[in-house]
């Protein structure tokens, strides 16, 4: 250590002693933060239990709502999956069924040998005698 | 480390914490008084734990620098919301009149001179020359590598010899 710094540690010593002189007092200050520390310590308690209520009500809604689905479906299920309607399903017949077949009607080819002979009766040759 | 324990701590260093929040507060005595206040609540109500990796001292002047950083925060943002202040009187509080009028002169000078110091350098030199610390323990403190503390130390101690040497010749 050299000369300045000697100096400045007696003047920092000075500084210090100043300060000491005006320094709060430390049983004033640990009341006061041992009181908030305790209020502080009895927050969580109180948040905890808004927490565990606000869980709850959720769970019920939840489970309302699980209940209020699975009721629907069913019912869903009681008017579709009748015999009644799996026999109506098996006879469905789409609106736009008569487009397909007039379609495939269409792009059906004829064969000539039925469009020229159709309802075409050959004569019947009989055989007349000359001179009979 | 119990309550009781704690508490005991606490009043051993009570002297040192107290100069550690003004000078971590630009000697502001109220804004010094907040945040040492609320570091004893952080560490009485267990938000700031001693773990043990470190001196205590080292430990809780860490937490009164961080809670009085926090203060100044708080106070420049409510200052400069009312608008009382310039910019640069928030960035680095100085001590008013008032501050000033129970330290002795030497003390007072010594405290002007370190004010032209980079608020690093001020932090050093109290933390080596005021409580007696290692630089390496000082480090720790500001939360800075061994090199960059020493830096700031020698660069410190440098300026405040220059002003406390002009301050002398007037």
């Amino acid at each position: 250590m050299n000369d300045f710094d000697m100096e400045l540690k007696r003047r920092f010593a000075e500084l210090r002693t100043s300060d000491e002189r005006d320094a709060p007092d430390f049983g004033a200050m640990r009341e006061v933060a041992a009181r908030v520390a305790a209020s502080s310590d009895r927050r969580p308690a109180r948040w905890l239990a808004i927490g565990v209520i606000a869980a709850a009500a959720a769970c019920v809604t939840l489970a309302f709502l699980a209940v209020q689905h699975s009721r629907s479906d069913a019912r869903v299920a009681e008017v579709w999956w009748t015999p009644d309607t799996l026999t109506d399903l098996t006879h469905f017949v789409s609106p736009t069924d008569g487009l397909l077949r007039s379609a495939r009607h269409t792009i059906e080819t004829r064969t000539l040998f039925e469009s020229v002979l159709d309802g075409v009766e050959m004569p019947v040759q009989t055989k007349s005698s000359k001179g009979d | 480390m119990d309550r009781r324990e704690l508490e005991r701590e606490l009043e051993r260093l009570h002297a040192d914490a107290w100069g550690w929040a003004l000078a971590c507060t630009g000697r502001d005595r109220a804004l010094a008084e907040d945040a040492l206040q609320n570091a004893y609540l952080r560490v009485l109500s267990g938000r700031a734990r001693f773990e043990g990796r470190s001196q205590f001292k080292s430990w809780l002047f860490g937490v009164i620098r961080m809670t009085a950083m926090e203060e100044l925060r708080r106070t420049n943002r409510w200052r400069a919301r009312s608008r009382d202040v310039d910019m640069a009187d928030a960035s680095d509080p100085s001590p008013g009149a008032d501050v000033m009028a129970g330290e002795t002169e030497r003390a007072a000078a010594l405290v002007t001179a370190m004010r032209a110091l980079s608020p690093r350098q001020r932090e050093v030199l109290q933390l080596v020359f005021y409580h007696g610390m290692t630089i390496e323990e000082a480090a720790g403190v500001m939360r800075i590598s061994l090199g960059t503390a020493r830096t700031h130390y020698e660069r410190g101690k440098k300026a405040l010899a220059e002003q406390i040497t002009h301050a002398d010749v007037r």
